[in-house]
Formats: C-alpha cells, sequence, structure tokens
C-alpha cells in the first residue's frame, strides 16, 4: 500500500508536474512559489495517501493542498491578497466547486503558457532550455547542470534569476496569439530542440546525453498536442522521433556517422511515430525549417527499407533548408550533400561560397572539406584538412572517428599512378580496407542497380608487390542494361574509357593520379573467370606470388614510362598462371 | 604550438565549499583531462593550493625579500594549469571554453616562448610536435 502511494506520486510528479506548476503560476507568474508548495504537496502526499488512501482526483488533491499552503504562506507573511480562488479554497465549499472545477477535462492546460513563459524575449536563451526541463518536467538543478556539464551552484543560480525575472517583470502566462505566434512559436521550438541537440561536451557516451534526448522528444511531442495544427511544432517533433530513432546504432565508444550506421539497429517505432508526425505536418501546408530537417532524417530512415539512400532527395531539401534558415550548419550540410550527388568538386566549391567567417573555427565545416577533399582524390589536402577537425573535437569518440579517418586519407595518399607511368611498390596492408571502403561507397552510389564486387589485381593478393592503383572487379548479371552502370559510375566520380581493345570489359577510372580502376564485365563471362581464377591462384601459392613480383620489379626498372609494353611483357606469365590455375588434375597444395 | 591555460579563480576558504561542491569540482576536472589525455594533446596539468599557502620571494630591491603570501592580492587568483599541444589558438581555444574552470573563474591561454629542451633554451613555435598524431 505504502509503496503504491509512493509509486502514484511518483508518477505523477512526472506526467502532472508541469500541468500544476502552470496552473499554480499561472495568475501571478511566481513559480518558485508554485514549485515550494508543490513540494510540500508531494511530501504531504506521500504522508496522508499511505494511511488514508489515494484519493480519487490525485490531481485535484495535490493542486488543492499547494494553493492552500500558498495562502497560509501568504498570511503568515501577513500580505492578505484579495485571491478568490485561494480563499474558496479554504472553505469546504469553495474546495468542493474547485473539485468539479479540476475535472481534468474542464481545466485548461496551463503548460503551453509555461513553455511560452519559458521561452520568452526577455529571458536569456540559454537558460530557456534548463528553465523547461525544470519548470515542465521537474527536474532538480543538479540533473540539469549533469547534462549541460556545469556546476550545480551555476546552474541553480541561472534558474533562480530567470525565475525572479518571470516574477518581478510579470512576464504574462498567455499563449500568443495567431498574430504574434509565428514568431513567438520559433525560440520554444528552439528551446525544446535544444534538450536534443545540447552539446555535452565531456560525457561523450554517458547517460545523461541519452535521458535528455527522451526528456526533449516527451517535450515537443506535448507542444505537437498541444498545437495541433502548428506545422512546426509537428515537425519538431517529427524531427526528434526520427533522430532519436537512431541512437542506437551511433556507437558507445567511436561516433558512426549517418551513413556507415546498420539501419537494422534503429528504432523502427520512433521512425513510425516521425512519419506519423511528419504527415500530419504535410497536410497542414506551411513549410518551415524543422519540418525540413525532419523530412531529411526521414529520407536518411528511408534506407532502412530500400537499402539505399536518395541523395538527389536529400540535395533538394538541403537546398530548401538554406532557403529558410541559411545557418552556418545548414550550409556545411547542403555542401556535403551536393558533393554526394553532383561531385566533390561541386560541394567544396559550395564550402568555399560560405563567406562567414566562423566557419574557419567550425569542426563540421572541416570535417567535410577533409572528406570532400578525400573523395576529389586530393589525399594529401584531404589529410590537413583532418588535421583541422582533429584539433577543434574536443569529443573523443568523434575525435577517435575522425583520426581513422585522416589514416584512411593518408593511406590513399600512397595510392596514385601518373599516367603512363609504371612505379611498383611493396604490398601495403591497408590496401583491402582501401578496397572496402570504395566498394560500400559504390555500392550505395550504384543502389538500387545489383551489383558484385571483387577486389582484383596486384594489390588484392597479399605480399605482392603492385602499382598503388587498385583494380575492382565489377560484375552485372547477363541481362542487365549496361548503360545505367556506366552512367552511375561517372556520375561517383569516374572516368568511362571505353573497352580499350578487351571485348566484354568497360574500363574506368578515379583520381588524378589515377588510384583506382573499375573493370565493368558480365558475371560468368571470361573476363570474370580470368580474373578471379589469377587473384585466387596467387593468394593459394606464395612461390608463383614472388616469381610475379620479381618479374613486375623487373619489367618496371626496364620501362618505367612505356605502360603498354610493361603490359605486354608480363602477359605470357599470366596466360601461363591461368593455365595452371584452370588445370583440374593440380590441386592446390 | 604549445599553450599554457591558465585558471584564474576566487579563491575560497576551503570551509565555504560543500562537500558536494568539491566533489563534484573533481570529477569536473577529471573527466576534463582525460578527455585532453585521450586526444593526446595533455602535457602537464597542475591544480595549485590556495593562496593561504604561497609564499613569495624577490631580491629586487637588492636584498632577499621573502613575503608570506602571494606576489598580488586579487580577487580572482592564479589557481592552476593545463599545458597543451594543439596546433594553434583556435583549437586552444576549443579546449579552453571546456575547461571546468572557466564556470566559476577565468582561463587564460599563453602560447608558449620557449621551452628548455636537451640543456638549451629552444624556441618552440615551429619545433613542436602535431597534436594530431595517428597511430
Amino acid at each position: 500500500m505504502t509503496q503504491d502511494a509512493a509509486a502514484r506520486a511518483d508518477e505523477l510528479a512526472r506526467v502532472a508536474y508541469g500541468r500544476l506548476v502552470a496552473i499554480l503560476a499561472a495568475k501571478d507568474g511566481d513559480i518558485e512559489s508554485a514549485e515550494d508548495c508543490l513540494a510540500d504537496a508531494f511530501a504531504q502526499a506521500l504522508r496522508v495517501w499511505p494511511e488514508a488512501g489515494i484519493p480519487s482526483n490525485p490531481e485535484a488533491w495535490l493542486l488543492t493542498v499547494a494553493r492552500n499552503r500558498r495562502s497560509d504562506i501568504r498570511r503568515s507573511a501577513a500580505h492578505r491578497l484579495s485571491d478568490p480562488l485561494d480563499e474558496a479554497a479554504r472553505s469546504g465549499a469553495g474546495a468542493l466547486s474547485m473539485m468539479e472545477e479540476l475535472d481534468p477535462d474542464a481545466i485548461p492546460d496551463h503548460r503551453l503558457a509555461l513553455l511560452f513563459v519559458c521561452a520568452h524575449p526577455a529571458i536569456d536563451p540559454a537558460v530557456r532550455t534548463p528553465l523547461m526541463l525544470q519548470v515542465v518536467l521537474g527536474f532538480e538543478a543538479e540533473q540539469i547542470a549533469r547534462a549541460f556539464a556545469m556546476p550545480t551552484a551555476t546552474m541553480a543560480q541561472r534558474l533562480v534569476r530567470a525565475k525572479r525575472r518571470i516574477h518581478e517583470a510579470r512576464i504574462p502566462f498567455v499563449v500568443p496569439d495567431r498574430g504574434q505566434m509565428p514568431e513567438r512559436l520559433g525560440p520554444v521550438l528552439e528551446a525544446i530542440y535544444g534538450a536534443y541537440a545540447i552539446d555535452f561536451p565531456l560525457v561523450a557516451g554517458a547517460e545523461p546525453r541519452e535521458s535528455l534526448a527522451h526528456e526533449a522528444h516527451y517535450l515537443a511531442a506535448t507542444l505537437a498536442e498541444l498545437l495541433p495544427d502548428e506545422p512546426e511544432a509537428l515537425g519538431l517533433a517529427a524531427l526528434i522521433s526520427l533522430s532519436l530513432a537512431r541512437q542506437p546504432a551511433r556507437g558507445d565508444g567511436e561516433f558512426v556517422p549517418l551513413d556507415e550506421q546498420d539501419p537494422r539497429l534503429w528504432d523502427a517505432e520512433l521512425i513510425q511515430l516521425g512519419e506519423g508526425y511528419l504527415h500530419r505536418a504535410r497536410e497542414r501546408g506551411r513549410i518551415g525549417r524543422f519540418q525540413i530537417e525532419a523530412a531529411i532524417q526521414s529520407v536518411h530512415a528511408a534506407r532502412a527499407v530500400s537499402a539505399a539512400t536518395d541523395w538527389r532527395a536529400l540535395l533538394t531539401l538541403h537546398l530548401a533548408l538554406l532557403e529558410i534558415a541559411p545557418t552556418l550548419g545548414a550550409r556545411v550540410a547542403y555542401a556535403a550533400a551536393v558533393g554526394r550527388v553532383k561531385g566533390a568538386q561541386i560541394g567544396l566549391e559550395a564550402l568555399d561560397a560560405i563567406d562567414d567567417e566562423s566557419v574557419q573555427r567550425f569542426q563540421p565545416a572541416w570535417a567535410t572539406r577533409a572528406y570532400l577533399l578525400t573523395e576529389a582524390g586530393r589525399a594529401e589536402d584531404a589529410v590537413r584538412a583532418y588535421d583541422r577537425a582533429i584539433a577543434l573535437t574536443t569529443d573523443t569518440g568523434a575525435r577517435r572517428y575522425l583520426e581513422r579517418r585522416r589514416a584512411d586519407a593518408a593511406a590513399k595518399s600512397s595510392l596514385g599512378l601518373s599516367s603512363g607511368t609504371v612505379r611498383v611498390v611493396p604490398y601495403d596492408p591497408d590496401w583491402p580496407r582501401l578496397f572496402t571502403a570504395e566498394a560500400r561507397r559504390l555500392e550505395t552510389a550504384l543502389a538500387p542497380l545489383p551489383i558484385v564486387l571483387e577486389h582484383t589485381g596486384s594489390t588484392s593478393v597479399p605480399g605482392l608487390a603492385a602499382k598503388p592503383v587498385l583494380d575492382i572487379l565489377a560484375g552485372i548479371g547477363d541481362d542487365a542494361a549496361i548503360e545505367p552502370y556506366i552512367a552511375a559510375l561517372v556520375e561517383a566520380g569516374y572516368v568511362h574509357r571505353g573497352e580499350q581493345d578487351v571485348p566484354g570489359r568497360e574500363f574506368f577510372r578515379r583520381g588524378d593520379p589515377r588510384a583506382y580502376h573499375i573493370h565493368l564485365t558480365r558475371i560468368g563471362g571470361r573476363f570474370w573467370h580470368e580474373h578471379l581464377d589469377f587473384r585466387n591462384y596467387l593468394r593459394a601459392h606464395p612461390d608463383v606470388r614472388d616469381e610475379y613480383a620479381r618479374l613486375k620489379l623487373a619489367l618496371a626498372a626496364q620501362y618505367p614510362t612505356d605502360r603498354a609494353r610493361y603490359i605486354e611483357e608480363k602477359a605470357p606469365f599470366i596466360r601461363a598462371v591461368l593455365d595452371l590455375a584452370t588445370k583440374p588434375a593440380i590441386a592446390s597444395p | 604550438m604549445r599553450y599554457a591555460l591558465l585558471i584564474h579563480y576566487p579563491q575560497p576558504a576551503v570551509s565555504t565549499l560543500t562537500d558536494e561542491q568539491i566533489k563534484e569540482g573533481m570529477a569536473a576536472f577529471q573527466a576534463y583531462a582525460k578527455a585532453l589525455d585521450a586526444a593526446g594533446v595533455l602535457r602537464s596539468a597542475e591544480v595549485l593550493q590556495t593562496i593561504a599557502s604561497a609564499t613569495s620571494v624577490s631580491m629586487k630591491q637588492g636584498k632577499l625579500h621573502v613575503q608570506d603570501g602571494p606576489f598580488a592580492d586579487t580577487k580572482e587568483a592564479f589557481a592552476g594549469l593545463f599545458m597543451i599541444d594543439v596546433p594553434d589558438l583556435d583549437a586552444a581555444l576549443a579546449w579552453a571554453e571546456k575547461c571546468p574552470a572557466a564556470y566559476w573563474g577565468t582561463v587564460e591561454i599563453r602560447p608558449s616562448g620557449v621551452q628548455f629542451i636537451d640543456g638549451a633554451w629552444q624556441r618552440v613555435a615551429e619545433s613542436s610536435a602535431p597534436a594530431s598524431t595517428t597511430a
């Protein structure tokens, strides 16, 4: 019984706290005193309910006790106010009529007004989010301080100052009318979003990140419920639902960026919820920043179903976001999207076009630049940009991720061969990983076209010296039309060079100097089988592999600028190996 | 480039801080130093005892002058330092603004000028290792 009552009081504290504070403070704006009285009421509930039983309308009970407590305080402070409700609360008849008034359906929900008070223009923007967390959700200053990585005393002081300001300046507890709504709603949405997008500098991976994100979600859902006709309120609820859905896939230690996340880890229920909000927002026919950001999240979420990301749709949305809210973050995100769709060079130009000086100190801008430079094949510039991004990153998980990407870029700078030249270098154990990374990128670029990608050529044989060029064997079905593949590969940054005297093989290269080759051919064709057989044979026969390496080094020394001759001279060796590989009688050791 | 993050804050008599506040401050400094260390930019970190324990020495007047107390009696006093090695001022700023002491005092960023290495004073501006080395 005791436990029941305690649990019930606890549950009420969570659900009803904001409602009760809003009702208590609505009249005179004294949130501090409303909270004190409510705390007393909860304490009394814990004493009384276990013995007397839980009242039929616990919320009304708490409100009555809190109001009585408040008028007691006022009377003892000898400033009697003519407050008819307080007067009524003390007489039996008044209490009864109030119980009726407190029918949950009859009493207006003042939480909406309370949210507008917290984000009033006269309140310091930095304290709006903490204020909402405290007065609407009943968080202690200490919990909020921990979430913001701030000393409790500092946070408590800011909260008290804000509440006094509300009371003393008489910020009204009203919901702005339709005319004022557009300009007043923005700060409320921002403050709620602030609880979600909070920068947790030193507690990466610690629980506050998660718990506050859920509170932000609750606040956004509440706002959407209280303002069902405001598309941006619905948009924010959609945005937080959809981003929160990806939380489980973000990684505990090293940060995992969106397009490397495993969609199976995403929360399908939250995605569905978010899509529902977004759908309702669209029906209102008034577009806004949060709706667009939610739509961007929705396109990403679709990868869970379609296995591919629609980058063109994303580009359109990022462009729309730039029109409505050209923040630094939006401009950098646009550069990343346009670089993805139209090529890294265009993305870099978009980054260069940002004239805001603070972009030099903006970590995401450097991380994006580094990514685009890598894509553009400018590995050495990319390494420098990663260095800059890393220097500006204090979060351990994000730093670890960037350091790995930097290592990739540094390794890529070991790839590359100028046209017509021959240069053979020792085997680099990083080559298989470079293949995997490029293959993943290609699968995304080609989707939904089916493709089989194999690492081939000398870089695919561990221990073999090779030209620093990664060969990728790309296989398509016998009946597949080849043109869409060619178009998609060109879109992905490759230069199409045609068959190049090898019937049944379309050749592509990327990078200047060249770093990647793609051989597009049909699975089951001769080219496909020979290349895989040759690779597999060398992988299985180190002695043959070493012989091949000696031949390549000798030829490279002999014909350093005559690529055609180099290829011609190694052909007999390759032929001989293929004969061995396909001779069924000789089994591998 | 090496930078000193010099922490200044009002020096309370220890009794004015509650155990909770001390515990919270220590946890914040622990997390901060760990993040610096994990990033590989931390060279050294010291938090000093309060100015009550300071002794100042001067020979300016031509003879030894020992004073019981800090050299300057100011409201905010020097309280500790972090030496970090980062590429430039923007990176130093990124770390300084995360320093817990910034909430109750001031963090002054000063680039290192010369450094005593291998038996001689050397300029450090160009010689120091880049902050972000990859394993």
